[in-house]
């Protein structure tokens, strides 16, 4: 229509200006050229109105309809939280425990620095921890590139920037940081500087904590607590300096999910600083080390015995002296002298009667229980640093004695833990795990009537025996002391212990399985020379739960006798 | 009227490019605007970042402590500072009473 429109509007004039034309003989060259002229313009007109049509086109094509090419706005490729190269790992509560900072490094182009020595000099101004000889030499040498300084802080690099020296500039990089410390630093673990898991949960989960998915970088939580962790690691830390202890190691564990709560192992490093770390720090003795526990084993020949039906609580065994069997000779530590039932020998602590009641069961009993216990192998907990535990071979039936006491089987601390908890929980095991969420559907090992006896002898030793300085006040505790002799070179060494404690906690409910352990504690005049377990692992446990209680929300029960002053009567 | 017509034309054209010129500016400010918001954005995020690993630090257990052992008189709860109302002794409804009338009385 548009190319029409011109040439109608040309045509007419034309036709009116040959209309008003004389008739002659020069009619039909005219009217030849004026056709030509015509057609002429006909075709420029037609020319001009397809060269706007097209632009008229274009400019809505370009102003509506596509968006070109071009982005829209110059994102800056966006380095932010969630598209670091490590995913941050956090506990319970969300308490930051590792997470990737962004860091700044300082690097020259000495062709293009015009001053060397001044450009030190300021450097070192600004950097204190900068040597200005050594920045002189490097701008001064033949590489076209060098780095000055690594890790620079946003403070330092906008420091830097405000010299405003020529030849100067910053490379980013990423470190990974552990704002806590030392505080979970077996658990959690160390990166390399390339950003690569070593140890722990780092290690572990290596390539999961690699993938930084951008948008969707959640941190993995853990079940630790970082408020239990320092209190039973400032506990676990005071006890090992109060008896001279080697080490030690502690563990918090919920008793119905296997979920641990704490885990600390002692001597520990810091994660920030792993390369300073002398190397037996690295050693994360609650899962790595695998110790003859000794008499909180006890818990589990009892507990096998009783369910088996092989025994019942009147049942009584003879300790009427030590056992000799083959080369050795198996004696209590405080001899009872008599006939003992199975709660006397559980709450006494005989050795001998333990052996007996363990022998009843029989080697193969014992064995297939302990299995079902998590005892037998590796804990399968997400750390890749678990102990093996270390079976006797052959399982003989001074084995089956011995370990029936805690001795020739040799397990660790988690496993240990792992297993009484489920023995206090009501009789069913759960794979111990450290990742939140996580809850493995566990498997019955014992009769829920069984684990309610087990309670209640728990408890009597806390209440009558070794146990009784882990008692707090208004806490209901039950728990079992296991005092092992270190093996050495020439059978087992008197002078050094491993003595430990394990509790459950409220024991009528369990919550929270605490265990503690102490290598090589020595005994002081307050505890008039003893280092076993009830006098050093007992009272640290106790310490432990006098801090847990308020902090997990349990009100102490109101001592029995001590009736209330009239003073607190209230009327709502 | 091809007068007119032209005019009318030219004016369009001028006002179709004026627009177009003012259009074009706006979009380009508010990309500008953009890129700085998202520069922005990127670096608060940053920031943010660094600053809750700062706090991570700063609101550690160990340290708290020591602050709170030298800064104020509380010290860690024991077990028999945590009560249950339910255990506390209740006087009966008749006390209540006992209290309603006390208060009403002058």
């Amino acid at each position: 229509m548009s190319r029409r429109a011109p040439a109608g509007q040309l045509a007419l004039p034309i036709a009116e200006g040959t209309a008003a034309r004389p008739r002659g003989g020069r009619a039909d060259g005219m009217r030849g050229a004026l056709a030509t002229a015509r057609n002429r313009l006909v075709l420029g007109g037609a020319l001009f109105a397809l060269a706007f049509a097209t632009i008229a086109v274009r400019l809505v094509d370009v102003a509506l309809v596509t968006d070109g090419f071009e982005p829209r706005a110059a994102r800056p490729p966006a380095v932010s939280a969630a598209e670091l190269a490590r995913r941050d790992i956090v506990d319970r509560n969300g308490v930051l425990l590792a997470t990737n900072l962004p860091t700044a490094t300082l690097y020259a182009e000495p062709a293009r620095v015009p001053d060397a020595r001044a450009t030190a000099a300021r450097l070192a101004a600004v950097l204190p921890d900068l040597d200005p000889a050594t920045v002189l030499a490097r701008l001064t040498g033949s590489r076209n590139t060098v780095w000055l300084k690594r890790d620079l802080t946003p403070r330092q690099q906008k420091a830097v920037n405000r010299l405003g020296l020529p030849g100067l500039g910053f490379e980013r990089a990423e470190r990974r940081v552990y704002p806590l410390g030392r505080l979970a630093a077996h658990v959690v673990g160390y990166a390399g500087i390339d950003n690569q898991g070593l140890a722990g949960l780092e290690r572990a989960f290596d390539a999961a904590l690699r993938t930084a998915t951008p948008g969707a970088a959640r941190p993995l939580r853990l079940t630790l607590d970082v408020r239990i962790q320092y209190l039973v690691r400032d506990e676990l830390a005071r006890a090992i300096a109060r008896f001279g202890a080697k080490g030690g190691a502690a563990i918090v564990m919920e008793a119905n999910s296997a979920a641990v709560r704490a885990m600390v192992s002692l001597p520990d490093f810091d994660p920030n600083a792993v390369g300073e770390a002398p190397r037996q720090a690295l050693f994360n003795r609650a899962s790595q080390g695998a110790y003859e526990m000794g008499s909180t084993f006890k818990i589990f020949t009892a507990a096998m015995s009783l369910d088996s039906g092989i025994a019942s609580l009147g049942d009584r065994y003879d300790a009427t002296r030590p056992i000799r069997i083959a080369r050795f000779v198996i004696r209590d530590y405080r001899p009872e002298n008599r006939w003992l039932t199975v709660p006397e020998v559980f709450v006494y602590s005989s050795n001998i009667g333990a052996a007996r009641i363990a022998v009843a069961v029989g080697a193969a009993a014992q064995r297939r229980f302990l299995d079902r216990l998590g005892l037998l192998r590796p804990a399968a907990i997400e750390i890749p640093e678990v102990a093996r535990p270390l079976l006797p071979q052959p399982w003989s039936e001074i084995a089956t004695m011995t370990v029936g006491f805690g001795h020739g089987l040799a397990v660790s601390p988690l496993q240990l833990t792992a297993a009484v908890a489920a023995v206090v929980n009501g009789g069913v095991f759960h794979r111990p795990t450290l990742i939140a969420g996580t809850r493995s559907p566990g498997t019955r090992v014992i009769l829920a009537r069984t684990s309610a006896e087990l309670r209640g002898l728990m408890r009597r030793v806390v209440e009558e025996t070794t146990g009784r300085k882990a008692a707090v006040p208004g806490y209901a505790i039950g728990g079992k002391t296991g005092t092992a002799e270190k093996p050495g070179p020439n059978g087992y060494r008197r002078d050094a212990l491993l003595s430990s404690f394990v509790a459950a906690f409220p024991i009528d409910r369990p919550r929270f399985v605490v265990f503690a352990m102490l290598d090589e504690p020595h005994g002081r005049p307050e505890t008039l020379g003893y280092a076993t377990a009830g006098w050093t692992a007992a009272p640290l446990v106790g310490r432990i739960i006098a801090r847990l209680g308020p902090l997990a929300g349990f009100p102490a029960a109101a001592e029995s006798g001590s009736t209330p002053r009239e003073g607190l009567r209230v009327a709502f | 009227m091809t007068a007119g017509a032209s005019f009318l034309w030219a004016v369009l054209i001028g006002a179709s490019a004026a627009g177009a010129y003012q259009l074009t500016l706006a979009v380009q400010r508010t990309e500008a605007e953009l890129a700085r918001l998202d520069t922005e954005l990127v670096e608060s995020r940053e920031a943010i970042h660094v600053l809750k690993a700062e706090w991570a630090y700063l609101t550690r257990p160990e340290r708290l402590a020591t602050l709170a052992r030298r800064h104020l008189a509380l010290v860690p709860m024991e077990p028999g500072q945590l009560g249950d109302p339910a255990a506390l002794p209740y006087a009966g409804a008749g006390a209540i009473a006992a209290l309603d009338r006390e208060e009403a009385a002058p």
